[in-house]
């Protein structure tokens, strides 16, 4: 009997568009995964399949102007944040979840010390004086490796690598239950990127915080998380475990990302990319959004949306394929 | 006996041939008096001044540069001179002559004036005023660039003072308008003693006159004040202080005396006169003044060495149109001549230039340009001046005239004009003296080349106006002025314009304004009424 | 920082010595005798040639800028007014201060309507006040001080009768020039403001703040504006630098005993000592208050701050 799962976060059909002067922008649609307490997500994907755009979704900090939330639900401890109001949603970001975004060059404000930057979250969620912030803050710092002297100092006087500790201090210092990573590694070199992995792995078990990392690099994947969900064009195609996806992948765009990684003992000269490019937003294909890019489509491709298909328990696949090989139908020839 | 007895005649003689100036006229200087009397009268009579208000702000065009007598050559500073100091004889309403600082003055002879002081004048500053200050203050007059033109006539070293309260003056030559000279604010007499110990710039800054007057404070680029003199020898003012404030922009002015942030504005917009007129509150006086306007036509270049040339301009002109124009109905009175009208000796009955294009391309032909003169137009280049330029050019291209026009920068300007090179020209001219031989010699005597915008040189001409210089007699005199002006008439050496007016508005609760054409106010005799 | 103080001090003097240089040659080729303007009418030759040799000015080029110089530098005396023989440095110390009091306020009217108005505009980009707000900063700007400090002078003065209409010396003197002025001033620093706010709102660390769950009051104030002023605080102190040159036609109409109005003045007289002193005291702090700035600069932008160091 399969254990009953802790959801934390729940998403549920969500559809995310953005409406510019260009046309719309079909971003997210039907999207959905969970996230599992304790648990490590990984969300992988090309840029602008819609990873960040769903995450703002969940922290309610998508652009307001051009972005609307169409449909869906986003249960977080049972609570449906896309119903809370703002001053509710500004109590749980930061405090209940947190993000480190991509880029630490700019995501630090350059006119406040690093101890203020961590402070601020602090004070915003905690009935706490500024001297006990600021002795937390550097707390905090030590907690990332970084000297608590160095608090004093401002962001351009740290390298990527410290920054990106820095971020990672702010966005843990409330003891967030779930933590939103996007990318956080991809701006940093590699050596710099195992160290900050490594931080990252021991303070998630250490506060038993619930992740979402956002990443295209399966390497990260492999490493860091439980469960994984591929999405392509705003939509899930592929959703289960790591070693469901990484041992049994169904889908052929996994299929297309796997064979792209590079084999050390090959002798081959070229690497095999997935054919074609990711399709305009705002004019998605009729039917499966990956058909023109598929080797294996057929006409049905190009006329059915394929619901998610069960292919192994906790294991769906977004493919009129899949669903032949599960159900032994005839979808394509 | 006999001695005794002819002396007392010829005392008898001098003593009626004193004071009242070159005219032995009694009449005229009795209805000088007169005309005083009747303004004290009248404030005895109907109007009491106001005892609350005693103090009166004015609006004044420019900052004075300084304050002593020979400080500064404009109007608005020499007025304020006028208050605090004095000269030995003055002008009354009407430009006649009279006493001032001295109470009697004696033509000994055609080089020789004397001139007993009144006793016990004070200066500002307690010092009695003695015939020592007045033989200082021409001396000193003689040796600043700005008295030194009206001490040129008078022989320097000749200046005596055989007792405290008796002047000498001898002139180099017979002059004739010697007195009026001596009424000239330059030749005010200033504190020798106080002088040499301030020192001449100090001096100039904080003055210390003899006048109704006294110096009180300046605040440099805002405004300076002056307060009564209540130790003054004659009749004194009833206002307690003056504060002038200088505000350059004439619209500014304008609105200032509107909203009654000054009592007194001086130098108004033409535009602004219809408005002022029909404000019951505030009452508006226009009045000639000794500046008159013209365009000159220099006659030392090219073809305005020919008077056929000038006449034919002259024809060409519609000089009421521009005027105009340029002045309204109300801003100006358009000239007949080119003396204003105010002063003695003015010859009436000049037929003036009519507009006449046709005559203008006759004379034009005869000269031997048909359609084909050039001549430029040499100008400040203001909004005025610009409008004149195109008029002139417009109204000339109808005769066959290309005008070129030149503006320039008022520097650049007076140093091109200074070297002669200019052609055409519009020339604003003062009659300062406020005598007319001074007047005409600066405009048309072959001395004043180089500054006159004429540079005309014509002996017959200088002939008559040295000789009428020179001419003690005053009817023979006023013969010898008629006749040099028609001469200048003859001559078409200009474009006579308009007189122009000075303008002052001020508020309606102000009485006692007079406005002769020196423009020199009588500031103590303004009072307010409540 | 003491040292970059030291060496832009330094450097102002080079800079003053240039101008002075500039403006003396100017002021030598143009041409216009201050003496023939000094005596106006009634002027004879005689009369201008004794001037000129009383003033000095018929000796060379190099032997007048020379005895400036020397003057300036040996016996700090910025020499003698031409017209009204009082020295130019007390001429300067009494007008000067009251164009600082004009500048000053002016500044401040600018910077209070300009930043509001550039704020909001940014945070509410493509709104009705938006637009509205960026074309009255394009008419202030537009509307030539001369004809606005009129027509204000009108209003205020003549019909309200609340104002005085023109002078100087209390609060009330210097509200209508320094509206005047702040109006056209205030446009740019709107602009200014607007245009840096909406880079600085893009930025990822506004993302960041949000994400911390900060208000959007707090956000646009501690963490968009600090960083959004800097280039906004230039524009300021260009902006008060240059109205301490003078605003001339604001301190004409509204007889205001300026430096600007001396400056122009002096320059039409060909008032040399005025127009020399007054020209180095301005450029003096115009360099003062770029320093100023820039130290200001330091002082918010900690990058900068150690570029310093």
């Amino acid at each position: 009997m399969e254990e009953k799962k802790r959801e934390l976060l729940e998403i549920k059909g969500l559809t995310v568009q953005y409406h510019t002067s260009d046309g719309i922008v079909h971003a997210v649609e039907e999207l959905s995964f969970d996230v599992e307490e304790g648990k490590t997500l990984g969300l992988v994907g090309e840029t602008g399949a819609g990873k960040t755009t769903a995450v703002k979704a969940v922290m309610r900090i998508l652009p307001d102007p051009p972005a609307k939330i169409l449909s869906g639900e986003i249960f977080f401890e049972g609570e449906d944040l896309l119903k809370k109001s703002e001053k509710e949603m500004r109590r749980i970001r930061g405090k209940q979840i947190s993000m480190i975004f991509q880029d630490p060059m700019t995501s630090l404000n350059p006119v406040m010390t690093v101890s203020e930057q961590i402070a601020e979250v602090l004070r915003l969620h905690g009935k706490i004086t500024r001297q006990q912030a600021y002795e937390k803050a550097l707390d905090m710092l030590e907690l990332v490796g970084i000297k608590r002297e160095r608090g004093k100092d401002y962001p351009h006087q740290f390298s990527g690598g410290m920054k990106q500790r820095v971020v990672i201090a702010i966005a843990l210092a409330c003891s967030p239950k779930l933590l939103i990573a996007d990318e956080p590694t991809t701006a940093l070199d590699v050596t710099i990127q195992a160290q900050v992995l490594e931080l990252m792995k021991e303070l998630k078990a250490k506060y038993k915080t619930s992740m979402v990392m956002i990443t295209h690099d399966l390497g990260i994947v492999a490493e860091t998380c439980d469960s994984v969900a591929i999405l392509y064009a705003g939509q899930v195609v592929e959703y289960g475990t790591r070693e469901q996806i990484f041992k049994n992948y169904q889908h052929p765009y996994t299929k297309g990302l796997f064979a792209c990684i590079p084999d050390l003992f090959s002798d081959s000269n070229e690497l095999t990319p997935i054919r074609g490019l990711m399709p305009d937003p705002t004019r998605l294909p009729e039917g499966c959004r990956f058909h023109p890019r598929c080797p294996i489509a057929c006409e049905r491709c190009g006329k059915e949306k394929p619901g998610p298909v069960e292919t192994e328990p906790g294991h769906w696949v977004r493919c009129l394929a899949a669903a032949k090989d599960w159900e032994g139908g005839n979808a394509c020839g | 006996m006999k001695k005794t007895l002819a002396l007392c005649m010829a005392g008898l003689m001098l003593c009626m041939s004193g004071c009242g100036g070159p005219r032995a006229d009694e009449a005229q200087t009795e209805a000088g008096q007169k005309a005083q009397t009747t303004a004290a009268e009248a404030v005895a009579e109907g109007e009491q001044a106001s005892t609350s208000k005693t103090e009166l702000l004015v609006a004044i065009d420019r900052e004075p540069q300084a304050l002593d007598p020979t400080g500064s050559n404009h109007s608005i500073a020499c007025t304020i001179v006028a208050q605090m100091f004095e000269t030995l004889l003055k002008f009354d309403d009407e430009m006649n002559v009279v006493c001032g600082l001295a109470e009697s003055v004696e033509q000994m002879d055609e080089l020789t004036l004397k001139l007993t002081l009144r006793k016990g004048i004070k200066f500002h500053n307690g010092d009695e005023l003695k015939a020592s200050d007045v033989i200082f203050s021409f001396k000193h007059a003689a040796e600043t660039p700005i008295g030194m033109p009206y001490t040129d006539k008078i022989d320097l070293d000749a200046l005596e003072a055989p007792d405290d309260y008796t002047v000498i003056v001898k002139t180099k030559e017979p002059y004739a308008a010697i007195r009026q000279i001596l009424c000239i604010s330059h030749l005010s007499i200033i504190s020798e003693r106080a002088f040499t110990e301030m020192g001449a710039d100090a001096y100039a800054r904080s003055p210390i006159g003899t006048g109704p007057f006294c110096f009180d404070s300046w605040s440099a680029g805002d405004r300076l004040s002056i307060t009564r003199n209540d130790e003054y020898w004659g009749d004194k003012a009833k206002l307690e202080k003056v504060t002038f404030r200088f505000i350059t922009e004439q619209t500014s002015r304008t609105v200032e005396v509107e909203s009654g942030g000054v009592d007194m504005a001086l130098v108004i917009p033409a535009v602004d006169y219809e408005r002022l007129e029909s404000n019951p509150d505030l009452e508006l006086s226009l009045y000639t003044s000794l500046y008159v306007r013209y365009i000159a036509f220099n006659t030392t270049q090219g073809p305005l060495k020919d008077k056929k040339v000038r006449e034919a301009l002259n024809y060409a002109t519609d000089i009421d149109t521009i005027c105009e124009v340029l002045y309204t109905s109300k801003g100006a009175q358009v000239s007949t001549g080119p003396v204003p009208p105010g002063l003695m000796g003015r010859a009436d009955g000049l037929e003036p230039y009519s507009y006449d294009p046709e005559k203008a391309r006759e004379l034009l032909k005869e000269a031997g340009y048909e359609d084909n003169l050039e001549v430029s137009f040499t100008y400040l280049g203001n909004a005025t001046n610009n409008l004149m330029a195109q008029m002139l050019q417009e109204q000339w291209a109808k005769v066959g005239v290309t005008l070129t026009l030149n503006p320039m920068e008022s520097g650049a300007l007076s140093e091109y004009a200074n070297g002669m090179k200019q052609e055409v020209m519009p020339v604003r001219t003062a009659f300062i003296s406020g005598d007319i031989g001074e007047g005409l010699e600066t405009m048309y005597h072959s001395r004043s080349q180089g500054t006159s915008r004429i540079n005309s040189d014509n002996p017959e001409l200088d002939a008559l106006l040295d000789e009428a210089a020179k001419e003690l007699d005053e009817e023979k005199r006023i013969e010898l002025y008629k006749k040099a002006q028609e001469i200048i008439h003859e001559e078409s050496y200009s474009i006579y314009l308009c007189y122009e007016y000075s303008s002052i508005a001020h508020s309606a609760k102000l009485r006692g304004l007079n406005t002769p054409p020196t423009e020199r106010v009588d500031y103590s005799r303004l009072y307010f009424v409540d | 920082m003491t040292k970059y103080i030291l060496r832009r001090i330094l450097f102002m003097i080079p800079v003053m010595l240039g101008v002075s240089l500039i403006v003396f040659t100017l002021m030598y080729i143009t041409p216009g005798d201050p003496a023939a303007i000094i005596l106006d009418e009634g002027a004879t030759p005689e009369a201008i040639e004794m001037l000129r040799e009383e003033m000095g000015l018929n000796d060379g080029y190099f032997v007048r800028f020379g005895r400036f110089l020397l003057d300036v530098v040996v016996h700090q005396d910025l020499g003698v007014c031409y017209q009204t023989h009082q020295p130019v440095a007390e001429r300067i110390a009494e007008t000067f201060p009251n164009t600082m009091m004009l500048a000053g306020a002016s500044v401040l009217v600018a910077v209070v309507i300009g930043l509001i108005m550039g704020i909001i505009s940014a945070v509410k980009q493509y709104s009705f006040f938006d637009t509205a707000a960026m074309f009255l900063a394009m008419v202030g700007n537009a509307m030539p001080n001369f004809w606005q400090g009129l027509l204000l002078m009108l209003l205020f003065a003549l019909h309200l009768k609340w104002l005085p209409a023109s002078g100087f010396g209390s609060l009330k003197h210097l509200i209508l020039p320094a509206v005047t002025i702040g109006t056209s001033s205030a446009a740019a620093i709107a602009r200014m403001t607007r245009s840096s706010m909406l880079e600085v709102i893009r930025q990822d660390y506004i993302v960041s703040a949000r994400a911390k769950g900060q208000s959007e009051f707090w956000i646009t104030v501690r963490h968009a504006l600090a960083n959004a002023m800097i280039p906004v605080i230039t524009t300021i102190g260009m902006q008060f630098g240059s109205l301490l040159g003078g605003a001339v036609l604001t301190e004409s109409i509204f007889a205001v005993p300026g430096i600007g109005k001396m400056m122009v003045d002096a320059i039409k007289a060909r008032n040399y000592p005025v127009v020399q002193g007054g020209v180095l005291i301005i450029a003096l702090t115009f360099s003062l208050i770029n320093l100023l700035v820039d130290i200001l600069y330091a002082y918010i932008d900690p990058r900068i701050r150690s570029q310093y160091r």
